[in-house]
């Protein structure tokens, strides 16, 4: 027994909880704010914990003038490092900071109940950047340990242990979990922003990229994340064959390739396919952009997509959710027509660059008649001289094309096609960048590839007139083994991620292989179903319920209707009265007196029965014979040395009505 | 049994003694209503969702809709931590004034899982906004165990004689969350009789003796012996307990019940000459105590009252009560 | 209402008992239930301790019972001056024939009065009470049965007075109950005042039972069938008595013994054939008023009854 007076204090015990809830919540934004505010935050949140109470109080106003100054310099911080304190990652930060303070000057309860509030909500601010399984299951830790922290606020008494206050917060998690799922499931989804994101709250996506600098390509083999998945219904195309096309660069300025001005908007040049359609289903992970990776070349394109006259294909709306794409493919092709603006620009070169390769180019041209002898010589100068193909190459410091060709002669895809296209324009042939994935891995365990960001390809396409555009990978002409076999082969062992030690056993490598798939099968399908689970997922799945024509109306009523019937399964399970007896009399004795309480006629638990029973015959006359025989009956058994009668009793209390008889 | 509050009244006579079950039960309804803790917790879980709504992120929907079902599964856990509970409210024990009283509440739990946190304050007459959140810094905190029954003590400040009702006791509770309050109005019906302060430093009127009886008494009594009291000039040398002088007890005198006792009358009028009634009541209640403190047989004649001299505890507490009761309906 | 009782091997219940309650009650007006608990007292071989105020009837109480139940009755008022010997008796030599005689005192009976046990000196009590405890005296060196049955009614005046020797703690434990007889309601005090006088009354009581029977009915008493569920109910408020902080302190495992040996006698009154959690709360309060003390210090005001609380905070399993 305690007071409300003693209710309203913190106690450190409670502190310490709250400390650890909300400490847990910052952790992950560690690795992705400046160190100094998750140091202060730290820092903060733990002074809170050792500052003894009368000390703070005595120096109460040194101490809030103290921290008053802290804030405002924590503040000018943030905004200098961000230089603004809107948008996500300073609105993190600001949380961050703001949330230490919080923590650090908590005195009432109120302070309490607002530091567990900013715990949840820094909990929900991780998900603005990852959104994978980990990521959840340390959320729930998360918020299962501030929920306690809540449950510790409120036992006043502090009746409950550690564990006890755990198991309370988990079964309170776990009943709130099958409404979590219906209203996620349920909850109508509206498929864009309701206003504009802030700037950057997709970058650190990585992808491909309307521009192409030497690096930038190479940039992206480092990184492990998944560009898409593809789910093919017939065979896999080899591994040669899948070219999956992205940005189309026409311009160069000497240096970086861009897609240049005005080609879109046109209706894509006709396309004459041979031999099989692929079907296939490509999951694209967000990118914030608008490019899909098609298979070269897509004929049935999805609706909300377009293609433009180069072939690139894209979506009406940038990706901002993980959506999935029904397309048709044929890997025999021929496309393009002889537009003369569009040629004029396949030949446009930076004005004074590259003086080297254009006389490389003048001298060759003179010695050709065709532009397939130009593209064959140029191919087979690649695989003769001494080019390698290598992640890091050496840096260029002039004309990148020039220093690439004649001095460096270490490069990547992009050095080679960019080299590769300067000097088919020198000599004169119509050519274009184009950039996107090469291959994939295939996962046996779902039968799909993973396209990931280090399969990041640049290839050239030449006009050859009547052949049309004609895909040229000079790659190929100096690593064979990137185009055949992927990424894997042609790069050092370091790249691929393998932990120490297993490179050189077989056994471990391919159990290493075999975990990988697994574990990006249940990614796969957890990118599917919830992290990509949005307009169009959930209109398909009440489809399947044959609710797909269902509006955002119907979809609040069946959540409603869902709803309420979980809490009151919740309900049912919480008030539904167990008798606590191990005796069977006790436990019929119990069900009996259940039945009087319902008439208002409650037994009190230090009331023998025989009391109860006088009691119950004078309020009901009418009751007299049944209460006197049960409770006899029941005292002997229970009471007395007779041991036969249980049967008896319980049979005669399921018989037994309390309600007023009508007669 | 599950909705409600049980709250049994015990009949105003049952005050020492209570057989178990002999007041009448009423069942109470229990109100249910977020905290201002609640409130911001809403408000909190609104700027997920329409965070999560704009970045179409999942993960959010997910942890806004988790903390959502959280929210109504503490709604049934908090109403689960107070309905089914039994109330009885016991008649306090008479207090002075100034002191202060105490009125029992015992709580029933008959179920087979433990309560936590149950709040117990005077509701008083407070408008229901202003007691809705507020947690007075008196409101009495206890725990239930499972089939547990538990006697609290509201304490209550008095400060004027008479009689003190317990007025609306208000039972709540916030466990486990705090983003709940399930409450319950309870009229207990208990009141708490206040006598007046003793006070006043005037003497005790002096005892009439009949002298006629005086005789009687003072012959040693079979079972009429009562006790001793201190010596005091003028008492007969044949009471003198010589043996307790021996041991050191002082001069005490041997006192013995019977007709011839002193008896005393404590009027209206010795009380005081001041108009004022309070002030008359406690010293006529100082001399209550003091009277049967020394054995007197002493007696009450107060307007409106007349009780004839006697002693003892249930003498005495008569007396206290008729004081306490003056002048009021 | 009535449980019917299915044990019938009590011989000479319960018209008999009924009679003697009935007779007892016929004189003693309106103490209905102080009867029976000093009855049962009786039955369960224990000693009574009343402690009221002068006047209420105790003696009265103690000797028509004795006469009703057939049994001899002695009383003695203590005094401060009262000795050991004034209670037990002495040996007187006899000239005649050259040997001590011993004067058997007011101890050898079956019904002793100890009128105000508080004004002797604590001496004196512990001769009494050592003969309470072993059912024996021992008078110079030679130790001498007391007759069976043998019961003590002690009386003591509760209010706190000068020149008192209040019994200590342990002595009251020997006491299996403390009653208080209290006053009399309306209208059992109309009837007092008009009927006759008591003593007369009394002088006209026959015995209704013969004392054999009353070892009988303490023989019936101890086989009066406990339950387990019982049991656990009796240690919960042993338990309870123990870990509450409401009691300075909890009671013994005597104080449990005289709790189920009140309660079976209880139990036997009532024609129940098994002891029921009713029987124990019926007693209890008598049993252990004056083994339990409560922490809280009521300085004013009317008592707290430890017992009263004990029942209502210990459920029933």
């Amino acid at each position: 027994m305690n007071t409300g007076a003693a209710a309203e204090q913190l106690v450190h015990r409670e502190l310490v909880w709250l400390v650890c809830g909300i400490g847990l919540a910052v952790l992950p934004h560690c690795t992705r704010l400046p160190v100094w505010i998750p140091l202060l935050h730290y820092c903060l949140t733990l002074s809170r914990l050792r500052i003894p109470v009368r000390w703070a109080q005595q120096q109460a106003v040194t101490l809030t003038t103290l921290r008053q100054l802290a804030m405002v310099a924590a503040l000018i911080g943030v905004y200098s490092h961000y230089g603004t304190l809107a948008g996500r990652d300073a609105g993190v930060a600001l949380l961050v900071v703001l949330s230490g303070f919080k923590v650090l000057e908590s005195r009432t309860p109120r302070d309490f109940y607002i530091g567990c509030f900013l715990g949840y909500f820094l909990g929900i601010t991780n998900f603005l950047y990852t959104q994978t399984i980990p990521t959840a299951l340390f959320m729930c830790l998360v918020i299962s340990i501030i929920t306690a922290c809540l449950v510790t606020r409120n036992d006043t008494g502090k009746q409950l242990s550690i564990p006890a206050r755990l198991r309370l917060s988990g079964a309170l998690l776990l009943q709130a979990l099958p409404i979590m799922l219906v209203l996620f499931l349920l909850f109508p989804r509206v498929p864009g922003p309701l206003w504009g994101l802030p700037r950057d709250a997709n970058t650190g996506r990585t992808g491909l990229d309307d521009e192409m600098a030497p690096g930038s390509v190479s940039q992206l083999i480092l990184s492990d994340a998944v560009a898409f998945r593809a789910k093919f219904s017939g065979l896999t195309p080899e591994p040669d064959q899948l070219y999956w096309r992205g940005p189309v660069l026409w311009f160069s300025d000497g240096r970086k390739w861009t897609t240049g001005r005005g080609q879109s908007g046109r209706d894509p040049a006709p396309m004459n396919s041979y031999g099989t359609p692929l079907r296939y289903e490509i999951t694209m992970e967000p990118t914030g952009k608008h490019w899909l990776f098609p298979l070269e070349m897509p004929a049935y394109i999805p609706e909300d997509s377009y293609l433009s006259a180069d072939f690139q294909l894209k979506t009406k709306l940038p990706l901002r959710e993980r959506n999935r794409y029904t397309l048709i493919s044929y890997t025999n092709f021929r496309i393009g027509t002889d537009h003369p603006a569009e040629l004029q620009r396949a030949l446009q070169l930076p004005a004074g660059k590259h003086k080297k390769t254009l006389e490389l180019a003048r001298t060759w041209r003179q010695e050709s008649n065709t532009p397939g002898q130009i593209i064959d010589r140029t191919l087979q100068w690649f695989s003769r001289e001494k080019f390698y193909y290598t992640l890091t190459p050496p840096l260029i410091g002039g004309d990148s094309v020039d220093e690439f060709l004649f001095s460096t002669r270490q490069g990547f895809c992009e050095h080679y096609a960019s080299a590769f296209v300067t000097l088919m324009r020198a000599a004169g042939i119509p050519a274009r960048v184009v950039t996107g994935y090469l291959g994939g891995e295939l996962n046996p365990v779902g039968d799909y590839l993973i396209v990931r960001q280090r399969d990041a390809h640049a290839w050239a396409e030449v006009w050859l007139g009547e052949e049309g555009w004609r895909r040229i990978d000079p790659t190929a002409a100096v690593s064979p083994a990137r185009i055949s076999e992927g990424i894997e082969s042609a790069l050092p062992d370091s790249i691929i991620d393998i932990p120490l030690g297993l490179e050189n056993n077989v056994i471990a490598r391919d159990l290493w292989q075999r975990f990988n798939n697994i574990r990006d099968a249940i990614n796969y399908r957890w990118n599917e179903w919830v992290v990509g689970y949005g307009h169009r997922r959930q209109i398909q799945f009440l489809g399947q319920f044959g609710m797909g024509e269902a509006d955002w109306r119907g979809m609040t009523v069946g959540l409603m209707a869902a709803t309420a019937v979980i809490v009151l399964c919740i309900a049912v399970r919480l008030f539904g009265q167990r008798s606590t007896s191990a005796d069977p009399a006790g436990r019929a004795y119990d069900q009996f007196c259940n039945k009087l309480a319902r008439q208002g006629m409650v037994r009190h638990l230090s009331e023998g029965p025989v009391d109860f029973a006088r009691r119950v015959s004078i309020s009901r006359a009418d009751l007299d014979q049944d209460v006197n025989r049960i409770t006899s009956l029941y005292v002997d058994i229970r009471y007395g040395s007779q041991a036969h009668g249980l049967k008896s009793l319980q049979q005669q209390i399921r018989k037994f009505r309390a309600g007023y008889k009508h007669q | 049994m599950s909705a409600g509050i049980v709250l049994e009244r015990m009949l105003p006579d049952q005050a020492g003694v209570m057989p178990p079950g002999t007041g009448t039960l009423q069942k109470q309804r229990v109100y249910i209503f977020p905290t201002r803790q609640g409130i911001t917790f809403a408000c909190m879980l609104l700027i997920m969702l329409l965070g999560a709504i704009n970045y179409n992120n999942s993960m959010a929907f997910v942890l806004t809709f988790f903390l959502g079902g959280l929210a109504m599964v503490c709604i049934l856990h908090t109403y689960h931590n107070l309905a089914g509970l039994v109330l009885t409210g016991i008649a306090p024990q008479p207090v002075y004034a100034g002191e202060t009283a105490l009125f029992p509440v015992t709580l029933d739990n008959r179920v087979g899982y433990q309560r936590y946190a149950i709040a117990l304050d005077q509701a008083a007459q407070r408008p229901w906004l202003k007691t809705w959140q507020r947690v007075s810094a008196d409101t009495l905190y206890t725990d239930m165990p499972a089939r547990h029954l538990k006697t609290v003590y509201i304490q209550v400040e008095t400060t004027r004689r008479g009689i003190r009702p317990l007025g609306r006791l208000k039972i709540s509770t916030c466990f486990p969350l705090g983003l709940f309050r399930a409450w319950s109005w309870l009229e207990t019906g208990q009141t708490c009789v206040v006598y007046p302060r003793p006070d006043g430093n005037r003497p005790l009127p002096p005892a009439t003796i009949d002298p006629l009886e005086d005789q009687k008494g003072n012959q040693i009594g079979t079972d009429d012996f009562i006790g001793f009291r201190k010596y005091r000039p003028g008492d007969s040398t044949r009471n003198i307990a010589w043996k307790a002088l021996a041991r050191g007890q002082g001069p005490l005198v041997k006192r013995f019940d019977g007709k011839g006792a002193s008896k005393l009358m404590l009027g209206w009028h010795a009380a005081g000459h001041t108009q004022n009634t309070e002030t008359r009541l406690s010293q006529l209640c100082r001399w209550v105590l003091r009277a049967e403190q020394q054995g007197i047989h002493y007696g009450l004649a107060i307007p409106g009252f007349h009780i004839e001299p006697g002693h003892g505890e249930q003498h005495k507490h008569l007396c206290l009560r008729s004081l306490a009761g003056y002048g009021l309906a | 209402m009535e449980i019917s009782q299915r044990k019938s091997d009590t011989p000479c219940m319960p018209h008999e008992l009924d009679a003697v309650i009935a007779a007892i009650n016929r004189i003693i007006l309106g103490k209905g239930n102080s009867v029976r608990l000093a009855i049962a007292c009786l039955i369960a071989r224990g000693h009574l301790l009343i402690e009221d105020y002068p006047g209420v009837g105790k003696t009265t109480l103690a000797h028509v019972l004795a006469k009703v139940l057939g049994l001899d009755f002695q009383r003695i008022q203590f005094t401060s001056d009262l000795l050991p010997a004034d209670i037990l008796g002495v040996s007187v030599y006899n000239r005649e024939t050259f040997s001590f005689d011993f004067h058997a005192g007011p101890v050898f009976t079956q019904v002793i009065l100890a009128d105000e046990i508080n004004r002797a000196t604590p001496r004196t009590q512990s001769a009494l009470l050592e003969a309470m405890g072993e059912n024996q005296v021992t008078i110079e060196g030679e130790t001498r049965p007391l007759p069976d049955p043998f019961f003590v009614i002690a009386t003591q005046n509760p209010s706190t007075q000068i020149g008192t020797f209040p019994l200590p703690e342990s002595q009251l434990d020997r006491f299996l109950m403390r009653i208080e007889l209290g006053y009399p309601d309306n209208a059992a005090e109309r009837e007092l005042l008009k009927g006759r006088d008591r003593r007369e009354l009394l002088r006209d009581v026959v015995p209704v039972l013969q004392p054999h029977h009353m070892i009988s009915l303490q023989e019936q008493a101890t086989r009066i069938h406990v339950a387990d569920a019982l049991l656990d109910y009796l240690q919960d408020l042993l338990d309870f008595s123990r870990t509450s902080p409401d009691y300075s302190n909890g009671l013994s495992p005597r104080a449990g013994l005289a709790i189920l040996a009140s309660a079976r006698a209880w139990a036997l009154i009532h024609g129940h054939g098994h002891v029921l959690p009713e029987d124990i709360q019926a007693v209890l309060p008598s049993v252990v008023g004056h083994r339990l003390q409560p922490v809280r210090e009521q300085s004013e005001g009317a008592p707290v009854k430890p017992a009263e609380q004990l029942i209502r905070q210990v459920p029933i399993p």
